[in-house]
């Protein structure tokens, strides 16, 4: 007999078990010894993986030719819909068989709800569990009153929607055994608190279905002798209750999470609830998290190890605060996203510098070649630790160490708050740039020139020694002298400026009144060092400046009045104040105006019937190519005047010539419209012969309808003898009056050709005239015609009856 | 510091004595056994292995005991590369001296292999493959092929 042949049954069963069940059936047809084998091997591994059709037919014949041996292993995987009550069959079988080991991934078609056989949760004989419902939907994970398992030791739950707390709470807690529990992927829909509560539970992993980030309930874990937890994916919003008390491992990944907002809550309930352990790893957006939590992270007083991986750059570095036992750090990854680069801490934690004793990158993507490395960093300690390494990777002596680590830590942090300034000032600078004013670019430009010629000078005694630097742009009074400061220090430090070169270098810098101050200063202290001279910088800019104040109050306004304001430079903040109200003022005066002007000649010009407000801004977007109409002689916005542009009777001729639109480039037809907006301004005859009737003539549908309402009045009155109905109405804004009236009245109409009246519908009625008060009762009225003349009553005003 | 490690003594059915220090003898779970019932003072006779298979197998739990700090990847891989230079017949060797020394996850990287190896074979192919030797009757196969007719249907 050949040598594989003459193995023994039980090891042929193992590698029968290991080949995919149908390659496995087909082992019977190699010899007599192979014929009977794979019916009796207790290790059923059943895949629907290869197979098109006919694989529920074929379980069933397998299991059937079986007999009476034990089912020691049963493991399903079906991708494919399964009739549910041949599932059950074969669970029913496999707990008939001393199953040991059953695992289940099934899918179920929609239609059908699949239950499990109640016989699964009092099985004496199983150890492990596990439950893979890629389609939970139609999975009916419905937990008996009795559950009984007193052999399970691991149990897998996966894609399971959870019904309700007490079953879950009942399911974990009646595994007296329970050494390993997963709740991976599973549907928390359901529950108000998951509740994990097991004594003798070792490893626990939850996580959360895909997609799912946002967990609003409450998770209770109550195991004392949990050694290993993970929790990934999600974090739960409220609260953590957790007894963790021999918890010496933990893996937190939070995947990415979208709404951190949230979480700052469940951070620190988490870090509390495992607070104990002495390893952890973390990864994900977790570091952020900590970031928006609050100080109260409690101190990891056991924690020995930290694995960092890939998170935020910011906030992890936090955590070393609260480990001060500290000593391994190892870093997988980068920890940060795609282009963000790792920042150091800005303080370097006490860990670092008297605990750590390993620190180590994994996978580290750098612009250097950071291969992977593992490096004792202390010569003592390796020493001490009989580790042989060879001499490049130890870094130095405990003491020496230390101090190189802070040094660089620190480095890395003034680098990182001067890019931080340039970034301010660079943003500051792109919001106010539209009104910067010509004089502060000459200045910049003078101020340039002169540092040009001011480094030529210097570099008699000044030699770069290690790269070309310019020296920080001079300082001339204006603005935070701290940037300065910052930038003049990282200057020379880089290039090892001598202590007594310092002020006299900064002070070359100076100018403008600064450079007085400094000639002030100078006389006063006979010896300046560079620490005096910064402390002096400080309180000379104690206090804002009249020229800072006003820049932060022209800051908060709206775009238009701040560039007019900055325009106009004002001295001090009071007179700032003042220009802003004024023009806030103008601004609202010529809007009206425009809307009223419009008003009255919708149609007159070939432009949109939008009216629009001149603002400068539009003007300024807009540039060169833009032609105002002509427009009649307005005062109130004289200052907007010098804007327009208007053509020359020979542009006119030529632009009719070519066919083209006065205002844009386009030819011009019947019913042509502007594709662009443009500032419109229309004559305003009004103004030189009545001010008083600047408003919008409106009258109310109440006023024409005669309709009662809460918000209308009928009086009957009588005017110079004559008997009128009045309508008090407040929606109108004047007195209406028949035509016909007018004689018997003996009121005289101010005729107005083109007045109209807005009515309450949109239309506009024409009228023909203003009658000027002669009457006690009302004040002045508007004389409406009307086709047909049904406007019987006289409308007046509210105010006007009292 | 070598000194203080207690030292197994394994000798194979060829008569080959080899020293073991007790961390990579405890990977056999029956040589553990022996230890713990402390049978395992005197040398320990090992009638079914050879001496070759046996510094194999001592090679492979080497291998194990000094990986333990290694990723799991890398003993993974350091696994394949182990049993990829094995050929069949030290292989069924291998499998028969793993079962016996019981170092299970030795025998769980052999029997997979061998299920490698049958794996997408045709039964023809296994037959050749392992020198198994067809002792039906025509009828007889014909029988069994009609009785699990649907395992080898290939069109699936």
């Amino acid at each position: 007999m050949d040598k594989l042949s003459a193995l023994p049954d039980e090891l042929l069963w193992v590698i029968i078990s290991l080949l995919p069940f149908k390659e496995a059936v087909r082992t019977s047809i190699l010899s007599t010894r192979w014929k009977n084998l794979f019916v009796s091997i207790s290790h059923l591994n059943f895949d629907d993986d290869g197979f098109r059709r006919g694989f529920m037919n074929s379980v069933d014949r397998v299991l059937f030719a079986r007999k009476g041996v034990d089912a020691t292993t049963f493991r399903v995987r079906c991708r494919n819909p399964l009739d549910g009550s041949r599932a059950e069959g074969w669970i029913q079988y496999a707990l008939g068989h001393n199953v040991r080991e059953l695992e289940l991934d099934l899918s179920f078609p929609m239609e059908i709800s699949f239950k499990m056989p109640s016989g699964l949760f009092t099985c004496r004989t199983l150890v492990t569990l596990k439950l893979v419902m890629p389609v939970p939907d139609n999975f009916d994970f419905n937990i008996p009153r009795k559950v009984h398992l007193p052999c399970l030791k691991i149990l897998h739950l996966e894609f399971i929607e959870f019904s309700d707390d007490d079953s879950v709470e009942r399911l974990f807690s009646s595994c007296q055994v329970l050494d390993e529990l997963t709740v991976h992927r599973c549907s928390f829909e359901n529950l108000t608190e998951f509740n994990v509560f097991n004594r003798s539970l070792k490893r626990l992993t939850i996580s959360h279905h895909p997609g799912v980030y946002e967990f609003e309930n409450r998770i209770v874990i109550n195991a004392p002798n949990l050694v290993y937890f993970k929790y990934f994916h999600f974090i739960a919003k409220d609260h953590f209750f957790m007894d963790l008390d021999s918890l010496v491992e933990a893996y937190i990944d939070f995947g990415p999470v979208f709404n951190s907002v949230f979480y700052d809550f469940g951070t620190t309930d988490l870090i509390r609830g495992i607070s104990r352990l002495q390893s952890l790893h973390f990864s994900g957006p977790f570091s952020e998290a900590l970031l928006l939590g609050d100080d109260q992270i409690p101190a990891l007083p056991n924690m020995t190890y930290l694995k960092i991986g890939q998170c935020y750059p910011h906030g992890w570095e936090r955590l070393l605060n609260f480990a001060p036992f500290l000593e391994t750090l190892v870093f997988e990854k980068l920890p940060c996203f795609q282009e963000n680069i790792m920042k150091p801490p800005r303080q370097v934690p006490s860990c670092l510098k008297s605990q750590i004793k390993v620190i180590k990158f994994q996978s580290f993507k750098g612009h250097q070649k950071n291969s992977i490395t593992s490096r004792p960093v202390t010569r003592s300690y390796a020493k001490a630790h009989n580790i042989l390494v060879s001499k490049t990777s130890v870094m130095g002596d405990n003491e020496k160490l230390s101090t190189r680590l802070s040094e660089f830590m620190e480095q890395m942090s003034t680098r990182q708050r001067a890019l931080e300034e340039q970034m301010a000032e660079l943003s500051h600078s792109i919001k106010t740039g539209k009104g910067y004013s010509k004089k502060n670019i000459e200045e910049d430009e003078s101020s340039a020139s002169k540092k040009g010629t001011s480094t030529s000078q210097q570099g008699g005694f000044m030699v770069p020694r290690y790269s070309k630097m310019e020296f920080p742009t001079t300082y001339n009074g204006v603005g935070d002298p701290l940037g300065w400061l910052k930038r003049c220090e990282k200057f020379f430090g880089n290039q090892r400026t001598n202590e007594d070169d310092k002020v006299g270098l900064a002070a070359f810098h100076l100018l403008g009144e600064t450079q007085l101050w400094f000639d002030q200063v100078e006389e006063e202290e006979a010896d300046l060092d560079w620490g005096h001279f910064k402390e002096c910088c400080h309180v000379r800019i104690s206090d804002l400046k009249p020229q800072q104040q006003v820049d932060l109050f022209t800051a908060g306004l709206v775009e238009e009045l701040r560039i007019d304001i900055e325009m106009q430079q004002p001295g001090n903040l009071g007179v700032a104040m003042n220009m802003a109200r004024t023009l806030e003022r103008k601004q609202k005066a010529s809007s009206k105006l425009s809307s009223r002007t419009n008003l009255n000649w919708p149609t007159s010009l070939n432009i949109g019937n939008n009216p629009t407000i001149p603002t400068t801004k539009s003007f300024n977007a807009k540039g060169g190519g833009q032609i105002i109409k002509p427009v009649g002689n307005n005062n109130k916005v004289g200052s907007l005047a010098p804007f327009i542009k208007r053509l020359t009777r020979t542009e006119m001729a030529e632009r009719i010539a070519k066919g083209l639109c006065y205002n844009c480039d386009e030819s011009y037809s019947l019913g042509h419209k502007c594709k662009r907006l443009f500032w419109i301004e229309v004559p305003d005859y009004e103004s030189e012969q009545d001010n008083d009737e600047e408003d919008n003539l409106e009258v109310s549908l109440h006023a024409i309808s005669g309709t009662r309402n809460s918000s209308t009045m009928q009086l009957i009155a009588k005017v110079s003898g004559v008997t009128l109905l009045l309508l008090v109405d407040s929606s109108s804004t004047h007195n209406f009056l028949r035509e016909g009236l007018t004689p018997k009245l003996g009121l005289k109409v101010w005729e107005k050709p083109g007045l109209q009246v807005c009515a309450a519908n949109g239309e506009r009625v024409p009228s023909v005239g203003i009658c000027k008060s002669g009457l006690q009762l009302l004040d002045d009225e508007i004389c409406c015609k009307r086709k047909g003349d049904n406007m019987a009553r006289a409308t007046s005003r509210g105010s006007s009856t009292t | 510091m070598a000194s203080t490690l207690k030292k197994i003594i394994l000798k194979s059915c060829d008569g080959k004595i080899l020293e073991v220090e007790e961390a990579v003898a405890v990977q056999s779970q029956m040589i553990k056994n022996m230890i713990e019932d402390d049978c395992a003072n005197e040398e320990i006779p090992l009638p079914d292995i050879t001496g070759e298979i046996l510094s194999m197998i001592i090679e492979y739990c080497k291998m194990h005991v000094d990986g333990e700090n290694n990723s799991n990847n890398e003993l993974i891989a350091r696994d394949a590369d182990f049993i990829t230079r094995v050929d069949l017949n030290t292989l069924y060797y291998l499998i028969v001296a793993a079962n016996f020394l019981n170092v299970k996850s030795l025998l769980d990287l052999t029997c997979q292999r061998v299920a490698d190896i049958i794996k997408g074979k045709s039964p023809e192919e296994i037959r050749l493959t392992f020198n198994i030797k067809n002792d039906f009757t025509p009828e007889e196969e014909e029988e069994i092929r009609k009785k699990n007719a649907w395992a080898f249907d290939y069109k699936d």
